[in-house]
């Protein structure tokens, strides 16, 4: 009884929060939205859900403190390291005689993949013919990539992840430190353009080579599951490549028929040469 | 079979027919020509040699008649006369004979005429008056008759007639002969063109029946071309154009294309229902595609779809799909194995066709009207020898041998992809389900991270919150301190000299920079000389070099005092507060000039008086600097006697003191030296003073220490005493507040100290990094570098000095290690520390050059990171601040 109301009341919520700024969350998953709003609940003392709708409606910093709670933004540089090897031996060779590649990062939260890729293809001598679209739907995480700096903290463990991606270079020439960060190259940063983007409402706004959506489509329902990968079909170039993240599938997507499958182990796909007539 | 009014083996046979009378009429025509000519050529031969037969008779009687009258004239026999006679009439039938025989020539009638007048003549004239002459007379005058008669020349005459006979005989011959020829060569003209015409009249004949066949196969052929090259199109017929065998075979054909072409129509439609639920895999999908498939091919108009269900009790047949379903729902929604027709056929396995009767309530709607089906059929889809799904159409018509055929077609798959799609949804759900979880699983991994990472943000916020509220508390005071300082140095100096000492200190800062780099060659490179074993210098100039390198070293130690305290005075000092094992204390410094009480045989003792508290928080670091001050200066200036530190509680604390702490510990440093001049003693806390100029050439030293020292303590919230009388010894004491109780005034202090607020935290301070190079420069120069940022360098110059050091000492929060050494490289060492020793301390890996390989290698023995020679001193200290940094692990 209580559960099902409570169902109702984050219906209600996210319709609020839909209308009020736009961001719709009504397609997520569920028990991930869920467990936002209790964790956000439990964080202020609230009882109820319709408590919680109450203070978003009156308190414009709850609504942004809600909208930070739904962006998860759990990223490591080269994370899952053999899912960048693979693409630095078998994908990166694809794209050797293209004059212009465009790759589309979504849900890049603070850059640290789209960085990883542009030091690939660095490595690779592709990063000058290549445009690097980094986007998520956070405003704010994106002034966070932008400035590409990383707490010294996690620099160990990115390095291991470069070594373990293939990495044959010192991992420390592509940045330099201070007390607390570590700063990525310029040149490395220059070469992403972060953009905002919301997988949810927005359409495709290029043709790209590849596209990397890593654990993100996690947070969505199935039905907006096929949407994005509706809009990922619609955006990639034939035989463009997809990554997606190592636990996220294709498989039972409506799209699944028209790409082949270059790694099922990394879940790398690419667009078959067929058109998608539907 | 219909039957045929002409053959091809008619036509065939009459057409040899023609050419077999036309041969025998020919051969027929040509032999009677033949035998006419011969039977011609015969006559002409017979004819000719009867006619010269005949004259030569003539001449032969004309010349026994003269023979007969010439001996009945000699001799007058009556012999002679008789046989005379029997001539005579010989040679008139000759004559007549002749005759007959040329008679149809009318040239040689006429001369046989001639003839016949000639002899008649001549016998009549001559032969029978001399023969009567003879009778009547003598011989004589029979002869002399005879002589009279010559010129009558009867004789000649005839024989003229006779050869003329004969040349008109062979003129004709020849004639004949001609003509014979003539007809002969005519002969062989016909027999050519009859010839020529049984050969145009046989092609004529065969060309007919050949083309008459060929056309109707040619017919059936181009046909079956067509359909072959339209690719199967099994549309097209034959025309039926003959009568003969061909027409049956195009009737034969025709029903086989028939044949095909509803074969085909099956095949199709089942290939295209197939087709057309591929990929479905769907139950509900699948029974839509199927009913609404097969129902467009069969024209039914209704179509149910039941799928074998089994719960506890029962066997059921669920719909899952229907074909024109109306507002109605047609069909019930399940039926029992047995009930109901579905049911039945559930149960018998067998197709049922069924006629209803017009009264039938049951009606199809269509928009404009409502009619009912008039056939039923019902059909068992089997997989496994069990009914898997029956279904049932209707048709306002009804339903074609075709129409049963396709469906039975259809059914021999359809049993295997219901069980399939069955199955797959099964196997589907399972798998959506398990990615469900997979992705809820990440996702929740994520989240759970994103809270850690929150709460670590929280403690980031808290503590900065508290780092921010001390620095307002530090400005505040700070402007306090300021004015008092202010105040004070009013009192003590003029604001100016102030100034200038501020300016000379930032000159000396940066100059000593300038000076310690090429001071460090020049250390680095006499010590080289003077360590070298085999070098080729004297031991003079080995000397040389010492001195070189003792007095560079003290050139070294000013310049650090004068940055020291130029650091001192731009404020440029970090203060390190935290607890400081004072019980210690006593060991360290034992250690550390026991050699020197030693070398000039002093006594050194060190002791701690009652009571202190075991942590004092303080900044050990410049503890140590202050006390070691103190210490050399004992030592320099005492020649005998004792040297003697003592720690304790303060006994005496002011109010002043009171201000900063209640806890102070007073640290004494007493010596038997050479003492200080009373009037001295303030002066020596000034930077470069010494007792006097004689002090300085006697002792050396820089006369900064104690400069420093007071800065020093100063930044510790403490102060320096001295006693001292010349020539009995001195007593240093150093009174520290313990600063843990005020924590504020620490920030206090050092706000007054002008410490910049936004300069962090050091990482290196502190921090024990072992560093392994045969290349002593390189060593001198990284050490250089990292001491300076506060490092604690510990070095070695092989593997083995490195390993060595580990197992004595474990405790070094980095390694950097040279790959390329003599001896045992760094791979080995790294393999060594890594598996023997199960160190897991960062080693970053010294690279010679640019090589992959090294890298890999460097990897696969264990090290954590690599940097290449030569070295970059911002990327060294950038790498070493990462490997320095404790780690937040992402997972």
């Amino acid at each position: 009884m209580i559960h099902e109301r409570e169902t109702i009341e984050v219906e209600l919520l996210l319709q609020a929060i839909h209308q009020l700024t736009g961001y719709d969350f009504r397609d997520y998953s569920r028990p991930s939205i869920m467990r936002r709003i209790h964790h956000r609940m439990k964080m202020n003392q609230m009882d109820s859900v319709s408590i919680l709708q109450n203070e978003v409606f009156t308190n414009e910093e709850m609504l942004h403190q809600l909208l930070q709670d739904f962006s998860i933004n759990v990223t490591e540089m080269f994370r899952n390291p053999l899912f960048f090897k693979y693409m630095r031996e078998e994908i990166l060779p694809l794209f050797k005689d293209l004059s212009e590649i465009r790759i589309w990062h979504a849900g890049c939260s603070t850059g640290e993949e789209a960085f990883s890729m542009a030091i690939l293809f660095k490595e690779a001598g592709l990063l000058e013919k290549s445009k690097i679209y980094a986007t998520d739907m956070n405003e704010e995480i994106l002034k966070i990539a932008k400035e590409g700096k990383i707490p010294l903290s996690k620099m160990k463990n990115y390095t291991k992840n470069y070594q373990l991606s293939g990495g044959k270079q010192s991992f420390s020439q592509y940045y330099t430190t201070d007390e607390e960060y570590a700063y990525l190259q310029e040149e490395l940063v220059k070469s992403i353009s972060f953009m905002q983007h919301n997988l949810v409402t927005d359409q495709s706004f290029n043709e790209f080579h590849m596209i990397l959506c890593r654990n993100v489509l996690i947070y969505f329902n199935i039905r907006l599951q096929n949407k994005v990968q509706k809009i990922f079909f619609d955006s990639l170039s034939t035989g463009g490549i997809l990554g997606l993240g190592h636990r996220e599938t294709l498989q039972f997507t409506d799209v699944c028929k028209f790409y082949e499958t270059k790694s099922i182990k990394h879940q790398i796909y690419k667009k078959k040469e067929i058109r998608y007539d539907e | 079979m219909a039957k045929r009014k002409s053959s091809i083996r008619l036509k065939v046979t009459l057409g040899y027919i023609v050419i077999i009378v036309c041969v025998l009429l020919s051969s027929i025509l040509i032999l009677e020509k033949v035998t006419v000519l011969n039977s011609k050529r015969s006559d002409v031969t017979n004819r000719n040699l009867e006619v010269h037969q005949m004259i030569n008779t003539v001449e032969q009687s004309i010349i026994q008649i003269e023979k007969k009258q010439n001996s009945y004239i000699l001799t007058g026999e009556k012999r002679y006369i008789n046989e005379y006679e029997e001539q005579r009439i010989n040679v008139l039938n000759d004559l007549e004979n002749l005759k007959n025989v040329v008679a149809k020539q009318s040239n040689e009638k006429i001369l046989a005429l001639d003839l016949e007048k000639s002899v008649n003549k001549w016998i009549t004239l001559i032969v029978e008056p001399s023969l009567k002459i003879r009778e009547e007379k003598s011989e004589s005058a029979a002869t002399t008759f005879l002589k009279q008669k010559v010129e009558n020349a009867e004789i000649p005459n005839i024989n003229r007639s006779i050869n003329r006979l004969r040349q008109e005989q062979n003129t004709i011959l020849n004639d004949d002969t001609e003509n014979l020829e003539y007809t002969s060569v005519q002969l062989m003209w016909i027999f050519f063109i009859l010839i020529l015409s049984i050969m145009l009249v046989g092609l004529f004949v065969s060309n007919y029946v050949s083309k008459n066949i060929t056309q109707a196969i040619q017919n059936v052929k181009n046909t079956i071309q067509n359909i072959r090259q339209k690719g199967g199109d099994l549309q097209e017929r034959i025309d039926i154009t003959s009568r003969d065998e061909v027409r049956d075979l195009t009737i034969e054909t025709n029903q086989l294309l028939n044949q095909l072409e509803e074969k085909e129509w099956v095949q199709n439609n089942v290939n295209y229902i197939i087709y057309a639920y591929q990929g479905v895999n769907d139950i509900h999908t699948l029974a839509d595609v199927i009913l609404s498939e097969i129902s467009q091919v069969i024209h039914a108009v209704h179509g149910v779809f039941y799928l074998r269900e089994e719960d506890d009790k029962d066997v059921l047949y669920v719909k899952k799909g229907a074909f024109a379903e109306n507002n109605l729902n047609i069909g019930r929604e399940s039926f029992k194995l047995g009930e109901g027709l579905i049911g039945q056929v559930a149960k018998d396995g067998h197709m049922y066709k069924m006629a209803v009767s017009p009264e039938s309530t049951h009606v199809i709607s269509t928009s404009l009207i409502d009619t009912a089906p008039r056939t039923l059929l019902l059909m068992p889809v089997y997989f496994n020898r069990q009914v898997i799904a029956v279904l049932e159409f209707a048709t306002l018509d009804t339903f074609e041998e075709k129409h049963i055929q396709l469906l039975n077609k259809v059914n021999e798959t359809l049993g295997i992809s219901i069980d399939s799609v069955k199955r797959t949804m099964h196997i589907e759900s399972l798998l959506l389900d398990s990615n469900r979880l997979t992705e809820e699983l990440q996702a929740q991994s994520e989240e759970l991270q994103t809270q850690s990472e929150e709460l670590q943000a929280q403690t980031n916020e808290l503590s900065t919150m508290n780092d921010s509220l001390a620095m307002r508390t530090k400005e505040a005071e700070a402007r306090t301190r300021e004015l008092a300082l202010a105040n004070r140095d009013i009192e003590t100096r003029a604001r100016e000299i102030a100034q200038g000492a501020k300016y000379k200190s930032e000159f000396l800062a940066n100059m000593s920079h300038e000076l310690r780099t090429p001071l460090n060659s020049i250390l680095l490179l006499s010590e080289m000389l003077t360590d070298q074993e085999n070098s080729h210098l004297s031991d003079e100039e080995k000397e040389f070099a010492k001195v070189i390198h003792s007095s560079g070293q003290d050139l070294l130690e000013l310049i650090n005092d004068i940055l020291d305290l130029s650091k001192i005075e731009t404020g440029k000092v970090n203060i390190e507060f935290s607890d400081v094992n004072i019980s210690e204390l006593p060991k360290i410094l034992k250690a550390n000039f026991a050699h020197f009480a030693k070398q000039k045989d002093l006594t050194y003792h060190i002791e701690i008086l009652g009571e202190i508290p075991k942590l004092f928080f303080t900044d050990e670091l410049r503890l140590r600097q202050i006390l070691k001050n103190f210490l050399s200066n004992a030592f320099k200036f005492t020649e005998q006697g004792k040297v003697e530190v003592r720690i304790q509680s303060a006994a005496l604390i002011t109010e002043e003191m009171q201000k900063v702490s209640d806890d102070w510990l007073e640290i004494a440093v007493e010596d038997t030296g050479i003492g200080i001049p009373k009037e001295k003693h303030s002066i020596i806390f000034e930077s470069f003073h010494q007792v006097d100029g004689a002090t300085v050439r006697k002792y050396g030293g820089t006369g900064l220490g104690l400069a420093i020292s007071k800065e020093y303590a100063k930044l510790l919230s403490g102060f320096i005493q001295v006693e001292s009388e010349e020539g009995i010894g001195s007593t240093f004491k150093l009174y520290l507040p313990n600063m843990r109780q005020c924590q504020e005034n620490i920030d206090a202090v050092k706000g007054s100290l002008a410490v910049q607020p936004e300069e962090k935290a050091n990482i290196f301070q502190g921090k024990k990094i072992l560093m392994i190079d045969d290349d002593r420069r390189n060593i001198y120069s990284m050490r250089t570098l990292l001491e300076s940022k506060g490092a604690i360098v510990t070095s070695g110059e092989s593997g083995l000095e490195c390993l060595q050091k580990l197992q004595y000492n474990t405790d070094y929060d980095a390694v950097l290690m040279d790959i390329m050494m003599p001896g045992m490289n760094g791979y080995e060492v790294i393999q060594i520390i890594r598996e023997q020793m199960n160190l897991d301390l960062p080693i970053i890996a010294i690279t010679a050059k640019a090589m992959e390989i090294d890298r890999d290698q460097c990897m696969k023995v264990g090290a954590s990171d690599y940097i290449s020679k030569p070295l970059n001193m911002e990327q060294l200290l950038s790498i070493l601040r990462v490997w320095l940094t404790k780690e937040v692990k992402g997972k």
